[in-house]
């Protein structure tokens, strides 16, 4: 947890500091977007009480316009910004597949702040028109997509492993997961064809040790060694232990090299830290006493702050400025999303389909 | 009429191959991806040829049907035109989140953003009378679920020609073909395939003028057999081949329904919320004034398809029964 005066040269020589400023930077970016909407969801939701009774009694059908600005859920990866140490180094033109928690993959691979928050606001503006929400965002330009489907994706992410193979580009495939995910059926059926295949694809399984409220412990006979199931697909399974991410950022340096290079696929796993409920509004008891105080006081984002500062590859106070200055940056995404256009009611019959009508009986 | 000399002495079975075979030969995207659709040629003989003629485009794939439909999925993002087999339409409860939750719903969710256009292939029907999980059509399952083109060819030259279309079209296609119909050659009745209308039209198979009798694929085949078993009665059975659903081509329908008056919906599916429910009530909505008896459809009994032939028999629809309610619809009107 502490870095060592000897750990310091070797930080720098190890990970260039322009790449330890840009995890940083990302992570806290993570942060400000996590934590501002965490604040503003407690506030509507408070709003919406005081107003109905419940944030579900707000919706009204009938009148989109009343009831609480932010619909939809709100699952937030505050202690899991580390994955944007794993994700920085792919290109916009490989491909992220991200979960139903994905704020944290989105932003990591490049996805604006504007266009997403005005996508969450169901907004014209936005990422995908208002059509999908946070739960489905499409950024083909930045090279992601995500599903709340648990699972869903891994095929999909196999074949844009398999597209990039057979098309002769070097492109990889990046898909996210979760100890939840790790007992779907397509990742065995994904893995499977990722090991025959040698596709260049990752597995990013962020062990948060929870799929919503059920733990690990009673979800997997090997809930310590689950990155141990790449083997039986014949590729290499990394553990990153400690919500580590510059050891995580060193494997997927590596991971990526052997995907891009044609040797196949890895999957790595993150013993990472849920640090909020698995959505906003859950509440967590299912926690045992202590166990979020314990992940809390080993929060990764401040462990890294504190060990760029030793190094000196951040200032003092510069950390807390960017925090700041991000944090700015999405309360102003949000004032611009809430005052952004709707989309047109009409619009909505279109687009099912490559003829832009849909087809009349 | 005579068989169109382009089909003559081909098969329904030859005729998938021969359409993907055009299509790969002409576009290098397409690609192939299935159990056992690659050495063994597919397990009806309907892919003879193409994994030799194709190097590399055509991969066997293990029984993965969520894995390999969502990697085929994923390639069509990127670029590619796979075409995906499912090998019998019972097999799609095990990738049906990637069919109905990803295949269907991107274009749609991504605002057009990212297109899927894959051909997804499966073979319907039980002529082998294979029990209640390897014998149904399941056609209104797919129809039902906004995003799926769905195609269902009756012909060797339907094949050939919807096949072609599937896989030119730009969004995910169900291309169902009916193991009844594998051996079928040389149909008077038949289109060419370079004349044959494309995705979403309706061909009239026998033109009539006291009942429109609507089918799709072995259904036709059937409709057929009542038209003549109708004829030595005087009643002259229009027949309407969909030819697929979705699109449906409600303009065929009404006119249909406008020249005859009178309205039968057959189909192999199961007979609730489907394909017959729908087709009246389209009918209903489109041309009101011109029924002139209460439209009816004969359909599959709802029950999971039993083995034993007397059973099946007992749920499914032949050219007697399909006569008798044209019989019926067409004498409901006469005072």
């Amino acid at each position: 947890m502490i870095s060592q005066d000897t750990r310091t040269p070797s930080l720098t020589s190890r990970i260039p500091t322009d790449t330890l400023r840009e995890i940083h930077a990302r992570m806290t970016r993570i942060r400000a977007f996590e934590l501002t909407f965490q604040e503003y969801f407690q506030r509507i939701r408070r709003e919406s009480a005081q107003k109905s009774g419940s944030r579900f009694a707000a919706f009204t059908y009938g009148d989109p316009f009343s009831g609480p600005a932010l619909q939809g859920n709100l699952e937030l990866a505050l202690g899991q910004e580390t994955v944007a140490a794993a994700i920085l180094p792919l290109r916009p033109s490989d491909y992220l597949a991200g979960t139903h928690r994905a704020h944290h993959h989105a932003l990591s691979k490049g996805v604006e702040i504007e266009p997403l928050v005005a996508e969450m606001f169901g907004r014209a503006t936005g990422l995908c028109g208002g059509r999908a929400g946070d739960f489905n965002i499409h950024d083909v330009e930045h090279g992601f997509e995500n599903s709340p489907v648990v699972g869903q994706l891994m095929p999909v992410a196999a074949g844009h492993a398999l597209a990039a193979q057979l098309q002769g580009r070097d492109d990889i495939a990046m898909v996210a997961l979760g100890d939840g995910g790790v007992n779907q059926g397509v990742f065995h059926e994904a893995a499977n064809l990722a090991g025959l295949w040698r596709l260049p694809l990752i597995f990013l399984l962020e062990n948060n040790g929870y799929a919503l409220s059920t733990s690990s412990r009673i979800s997997s006979p090997i809930p310590d060694r689950l990155y141990t199931r790449a083997e039986a697909y014949g590729f290499p399974g990394v553990l990153i232990e400690d919500n580590d991410p510059l050891a995580l950022h060193d494997a997927a340096v590596a991971a990526i090299d052997r995907a891009r290079s044609g040797e196949g696929p890895t999957l790595i796993e993150l013993r990472t830290d849920r640090l909020a409920g698995g959505f906003e509004g859950d509440r967590q008891d299912y926690r045992p006493t202590g166990e979020l105080e314990a992940a809390r006081a080993r929060d990764a984002l401040p462990r890294l702050t504190a060990q760029l500062l030793e190094a000196g590859v951040l200032k003092p106070g510069e950390a807390e400025e960017l925090l700041r200055s991000e944090r700015e940056r999405v309360s102003a995404a949000i004032d611009a999303a809430v005052a952004a256009p709707w989309p047109e009611p009409e619009s909505a019959a279109r687009g099912v389909f490559a003829e832009s009508e849909v087809i009349e009986a | 009429m005579s068989t169109p000399a382009t089909l003559r002495g081909r098969t329904y079975t030859q005729a998938i191959a021969e359409a993907i075979r055009a299509e790969m030969a002409a576009d290098e995207s397409v690609v192939l991806f299935g159990e056992d659709v690659g050495r063994y040629g597919g397990i009806y003989g309907h892919l003879t040829g193409l994994y030799e003629q194709f190097p590399g485009r055509v991969r066997d794939t293990p029984i993965s049907e969520a894995g390999f439909i969502g990697a085929a999925a994923g390639a069509a993002t990127c670029g590619l035109r796979p075409i995906v087999e499912l090998m019998t339409v019972d097999f799609f409860g095990v990738a049906m989140d990637q069919i109905y939750n990803y295949v269907a719903k991107v274009r749609y969710a991504s605002n057009g953003t990212r297109r899927v256009p894959m051909v997804i292939m499966a073979s319907v029907g039980n002529p082998l009378r294979q029990g209640v999980t390897h014998s149904q059509t399941l056609h209104g399952t797919f129809a039902h679920l906004p995003g799926l083109k769905v195609v269902i060819p009756s012909t060797p030259g339907d094949v050939e020609a919807l096949m072609r279309a599937a896989i030119r079209d730009d969004d995910p296609v169900l291309f169902l073909f009916h193991r009844a119909l594998l051996g079928i050659s040389d149909i008077p009745w038949d289109s060419t395939p370079s004349e044959g209308p494309g995705i979403g039209r309706a061909a009239v198979r026998r033109p009539g003028t006291d009942i429109t009798i609507v089918a799709v694929s072995f259904m036709v085949h059937l409709a057929l057999e009542a038209a003549e078993l109708l004829t030595t009665e005087g009643i002259d059975a229009e027949v309407l081949d969909l030819r697929g659903l979705v699109p449906l081509d409600g303009a065929a329908l009404e006119e249909s329904v406008r020249r005859t008056g009178r309205l039968l919906v057959l189909d192999e599916d199961y007979r609730s919320f489907g394909m017959s429910a729908e087709i009246m009530a389209v009918a209903i909505e489109r041309a009101p004034d011109a029924l002139r008896t209460l439209p009816r459809r004969l359909a599959r009994v709802d029950v999971p398809i039993p083995f034993s032939r007397p059973l099946e028999d007992a749920v499914m629809l032949s050219p007697n029964k399909i006569a008798d309610a044209a019989r019926a619809t067409v004498h409901a009107g006469v005072e």
